[in-house]
């Protein structure tokens, strides 16, 4: 077991260090009949905004070497939505989930918060186990606390914040300033590629191996942040889990290796749990 | 949906530009519909990162054939290379195919484009169903539709080329009119302007465009992940947001194109 909120009162305690990233895990139930997700210490969902997001028009998926660029505007049927589809689906997926929340406007971001710490069990107990608060590339900050205090005015539930990769480390102690509970590293920059559909450039978040050593690089350089780091992005082997893991990530998150080999993904973490 | 490994039994060359691959699931635990597509897993991820979607037809429990052609794709080029004997990995099947319910006489078979895979397994279908079946290809010129000698007697075949080398000289959707009178079903693979086409002229040969009637594969979009999870795939119809990958490929055009 690991704890990735040690400050938080409840806690975020999960069986796994190997957790599903956003983005590619879809809301939960999208993998569950080609792998058993218990072997994750917990998947995040998609972006959930307080309204539906229609996304970006096509074209959205450019491919590069060893990787590709996607981008779906956050794209999101809305918190009310999500809530009424998934909340029966979340307690039985077999492993904890956390909810994505992009940063928004504050009352937006408390709304949502809110609505999802409203789900709980027969038992009083909420379905969700945290939060991830996604900042966006540019964020400042200055920015952090306002959006962290919205998250928290709306729940009590853990909260991560997904730092942009690269970012400024004012950033990180900032996040830690304002008490996040953990640092998720990170969200990967922005790049283009063509669509093979019809070649025109995609602009959007670049995924795939590439993004491994960034990860790598940021886990160095917020040494000594006195929070856990979950490092996010690129992890496409055993190998690659294990060096994160051992440069001082306390969990890691899959990503794009679930779009490529959804099995190789359950087998690193099956490996990382034993 | 499951991860497997097909192993390619039989490489036959139909035409210059067209193989035939016979795909035999050692497991016999796989069960596809024309017009669902597996993804396949490329073996260099560094030139070709994203599982490609392809669209085997099955033939017998345990094997399947697929069509392949010369492509710039450099996932289907490397497919185009593989030989008798190498084993392909697989994850799937996913989405909605191609669906001929009872009651269906006149099946018409209609393509704009050389990734026409399910149809020719949709017509050997249709031909064991007893069903009077039409296909109508187009393409620039002879060589790229698919072999007419690949085609059973019993099925009627319309071309149309742009170069006027095999059949009307001009697109195929100059032939539509007619064969939508005829049809009670029809199923396409092609182009956005196909569809839209078709559409158009079923509205004006029967007035709307009715649903059950005319279904479209969606060729103009990814489909890197096969379960909803990504949202590379999304189409924005008339009736809202749809997933490619678990709402379709395959699309009634009533829906709105």
């Amino acid at each position: 077991m690991i704890e990735l909120a040690p400050y938080h009162k409840t806690g975020l305690n999960l069986a796994s260090p190997v957790l599903i990233a956003s983005g590619f895990g879809g809301y939960g139930p999208n993998y569950q009949r080609l792998i058993d997700l218990s072997v994750f210490g917990a998947l995040v969902t998609l972006p959930i905004t307080l309204r539906p997001e229609r996304g970006t028009l096509q074209p959205r998926l450019g491919e590069t070497t060893a990787g590709f660029v996607l981008d779906t505007g956050l794209q999101n049927p809305g918190v009310r939505k999500v809530i009424s589809t998934y909340r029966r689906i979340w307690p039985r997926l077999g492993t904890p989930v956390i909810a994505h929340l992009p940063a928004d406007q504050p009352d937006d971001l408390t709304r949502t918060a809110r609505a999802l710490a409203g789900i709980q069990t027969p038992q009083g107990d909420p379905i969700l186990a945290a939060i991830e608060l996604g900042l966006p590339l540019d964020a400042a900050p200055d920015d952090v606390a306002p959006w962290l205090d919205a998250v928290r005015a709306g729940c009590e539930l853990p909260i991560l914040v997904k730092l942009p990769l690269g970012g400024h480390r004012a950033l990180a102690e900032s996040a830690v300033q304002a008490q996040a509970d953990a640092l998720v590293l990170g969200t990967p920059p922005l790049a283009t590629a063509l669509s093979p559909i019809d070649r025109q450039s995609v602009h959007g978040h670049l995924f795939g191996a590439a993004l491994h050593s960034l990860v790598h690089h940021d886990l160095h350089r917020f040494k000594g942040i006195d929070l856990p780091l979950i490092a996010a992005g690129g992890i496409h082997s055993l190998a690659d889990a294990r060096v994160l893991l051992t440069s001082g990530a306390a969990a890691v998150q899959i990503d794009s290796l679930l779009l490529r080999d959804p099995q190789a993904a359950y087998q690193i973490a099956l490996e990382i749990g034993k | 949906m499951q991860s497997t490994q097909l192993i390619i039994t039989n490489r036959e060359k139909l035409a210059p530009a067209w193989w035939r691959l016979t795909l035999t699931d050692p497991n016999e635990s796989m069960s596809l519909q024309s017009g669902q597509f597996l993804l396949l897993r490329c073996a260099d991820a560094f030139t070709c990162y994203l599982c490609r979607p392809i669209f085997p037809q099955p033939e017998t429990n345990h094997d399947f054939t697929l069509l392949i052609r010369p492509d710039p794709d450099p996932g289907l080029a490397w497919l185009a290379t593989r030989q008798v004997n190498d084993k392909l990995d697989v994850i799937g099947p996913f989405g909605q195919g191609f669906d001929l319910p009872n009651g269906v006489q006149n099946l018409l078979l209609v393509s704009d484009s050389q990734d026409m895979a399910p149809l020719p397994a949709l017509m050997t279908q249709a031909v064991a169903m007893g069903l009077s079946v039409t296909m109508a290809l187009g393409g620039r010129r002879a060589t790229t539709l698919y072999p007419v000698a690949a085609l059973p007697p019993v099925v009627e075949f319309q071309a149309a080329t742009l170069d006027g080398s095999l059949g009307h000289h001009g697109p195929i959707t100059d032939l539509l009119p007619d064969l939508l009178r005829w049809a009670d079903r029809v199923c396409a693979v092609g182009s956005t302007h196909l569809y839209q086409t078709l559409r158009i002229q079923a509205e004006q040969i029967r007035f709307s465009l009715p649903a059950d009637f005319a279904f479209g594969l969606v060729t103009d979009v990814p489909l890197p992940c096969g379960v909803g999870a990504c949202l590379a795939c999304v189409r924005h119809t008339q009736a809202g947001l749809r997933l490619a990958c678990i709402d379709g490929p395959v699309f009634d055009l009533a829906m709105g194109w």
